[in-house]
């Protein structure tokens, strides 16, 4: 009884969740038509009680969904999928993997039984053998049971068109950006991007793919100057600016970095000292900042 | 080379044979140490836990595949007692041995600094051979995970490409000059996976660089999986010296690397 207080308490207070309730469910907003948003807490996925830390999306069609991310656990799908349900009872034929990163694939497992096609980058199948197994041992919290690795069923060289019944969607295959592996999604009909974690807003951005490709993909983001962007962490954007800071960040990351290269800083005392001011601008930067350094510096020092 | 090869395998077996408890101040109360000290140092000489050098490391790594290193010479090697090498080891790797790095008089200052990977929470060692025939030996404590095993920084695609390729960097510290080498290599440690096929990907790692100056050895580093890819080994240099510098640099394929520069120190 006890608990089911707590939980009721929870939800009526707050669409995100607090640690004395077991989620039953999860708040997603209609952003745009048939546009469905869940926005994750900004936090450290293996800091967080239940690991929901990215944002989810999902689009209704005439005759199809789309699921775009699916979370980082079997439980978390499962929640997403049981969110589809109240809103549709079309078939779920696609679930799009924006990058292999653990908060956004985990919840794969709970869409299998819909046997939709898994869509990611042609880069993205090793990525996931070589890191799935190593996720999976870190979360073993009683939440994550029955979490398995789900690999991708279409591996996208280019960009893909798909069609849900009346509602056309473009799958964008990116160069070296976040990842090695970024794919986002373009809704035509309410001109909303679904960027994954190409766009970061309040979580600091973290950087494994190229930190002159990310400003680029940032760049020319912006100049499609659409209605709307779903982050990948972080809320809704309706204007550019979010996205204007985070390209400041990397720009100056990247500037900062080759000023140390040339004058011969060690990787050692970059990682320590760098654009440490940046890191109160950002949640999460203590923990993020320093290892972009390492990755800006290893990867300009050899231009 | 492949006795090069054959020891570092032989190292990991004895490693897993016999994790021993340890007495050894100087082990810092690692498990795995004494096997490693037998392997490196067969004959058990007496090892000097002192501050002869200094280790400088992260607390907690941030990128666990990229763990800058740097290790600081408080004697100066034109004394009568200089640093001859230097071993590191990371204790919790599948292949301690990081390497080891011989000196020269060309050095001026022993210290060097190269990045390395850290699969598990570990010590982290400097240990230096004096010309008196000494061992001495620093300990630090590392958080990190995975870093045998993460994936390649750059992607495999690009690593290929630009593999053998060097760079030499220099500048003046406190009366030294400190000179980077610089080698694009994946450095594959023979526990990642590729990126596209989804096979493991065999080891292929560089394990011999040979730097000389008109001919005249200045320094040398053997080594295994443990460096992080693209290799970096930063050490300093006497001013006053001139020459060709040539750097000959081998992988575990048995592929060789040479490249040469005029330098001024």
């Amino acid at each position: 009884m006890r608990r089911r207080h707590l939980t009721i308490a929870a939800f009526c207070c707050s669409p995100l969740l607090v640690q004395a309730g077991i989620p039953e469910q999860l708040a997603f907003a209609e952003v745009a038509d048939g546009v469905y948003f869940f926005e994750g807490e900004v936090a450290d996925v293996l800091e967080s009680p239940y690991g929901m830390v990215a944002n989810v999306a999902f689009v209704v069609g005439d005759a199809a969904v789309a699921v775009i991310d699916s979370g980082s656990s079997l439980r978390q799908g499962q929640l997403i999928r049981a969110a589809i349900r109240e809103v549709t009872d079309l078939p779920i034929r696609y679930v799009i993997n924006t990058h292999v990163h653990l908060d956004h694939i985990f919840g794969n497992a709970a869409f299998v039984a819909d046997q939709p096609a898994f869509l990611a980058h042609r880069r993205f199948a090793g990525e996931l053998a070589a890191r799935g197994g190593y996720y999976l041992t870190r979360l073993t919290a009683a939440w994550y049971r029955g979490t398995a690795v789900i690999e991708a069923t279409d591996l996208l060289s280019e960009a893909r068109t798909i069609d849900l019944g009346n509602r056309v969607m473009t799958v964008n295959v990116h160069e070296r950006a976040h990842t090695h592996h970024d794919l986002s999604v373009y809704d035509h009909r309410t001109d909303t991007l679904v960027a994954g974690d190409l766009v970061f807003v309040e979580h600091c951005p973290s950087l494994e793919g190229s930190v002159d490709g990310w400003i680029d993909t940032l760049q020319q983001i912006e100049q499609a100057s659409y209605a709307r962007i779903l982050p990948g962490h972080g809320p809704v954007q309706t204007d550019n600016r979010a996205i204007a800071k985070q390209r400041g960040y990397l720009q100056r990351l990247a500037s900062t970095v080759r000023a140390a290269i040339a004058e011969q800083m060690d990787l050692q005392t970059a990682s320590n000292t760098l654009m440490l001011d940046e890191v109160d601008d950002w949640q999460l930067c203590s923990s993020f900042h320093t290892r972009n350094v390492i990755q800006a510096y290893t990867e300009l020092e050899w231009e | 080379m492949y006795g090069i090869k054959k020891w570092y395998t032989l190292l990991c077996f004895t490693l897993f044979a016999s994790l021993a408890s340890a007495d050894d101040p100087a082990s810092e109360a690692s498990p795995q140490w004494p096997a490693i000290k037998t392997a490196l140092f067969p004959d058990n000489p007496e090892i000097i836990a002192d501050d002869l050098l200094t280790l400088i490391t992260p607390t907690r790594a941030a990128d666990a595949a990229i763990v800058p290193i740097t290790v600081q010479a408080n004697i100066d090697q034109s004394g009568d007692v200089y640093i001859e090498k230097v071993h590191l080891v990371v204790d919790a790797n599948p292949a301690p041995v990081v390497g080891t790095f011989s000196l020269s008089p060309f050095n001026g200052n022993a210290g060097l600094s190269t990045r390395v990977r850290v699969n598990a929470y570990s010590h982290v060692r400097a240990i230096a051979e004096t010309s008196d025939g000494k061992l001495h030996m620093t300990t630090n404590f590392v958080k990190a995970s995975g870093g045998c095993s993460a994936p390649a920084g750059t992607d495999d695609e690009l690593a290929q490409k630009h593999r053998g390729e060097m760079r030499l960097r220099q500048r003046l510290v406190g009366g030294l000059s400190e000179v980077q080498l610089m080698i694009s290599h994946p450095n594959y440690s023979g526990l990642q996976i590729d990126q596209l096929t989804r096979y493991w990907i065999p080891p292929d790692y560089v394990n011999s660089v040979q730097l000389s100056l008109d001919d005249q050895p200045v320094l040398s580093f053997t080594g295994g999986i443990s460096v992080s890819e693209n290799p970096s080994i930063r050490f300093f240099m006497q001013p006053g010296t001139e020459g060709v510098l040539k750097a000959v640099v081998r992988d575990s394929e048995d592929r060789e690397y040479r490249q040469e520069w005029p330098v001024e120190f």
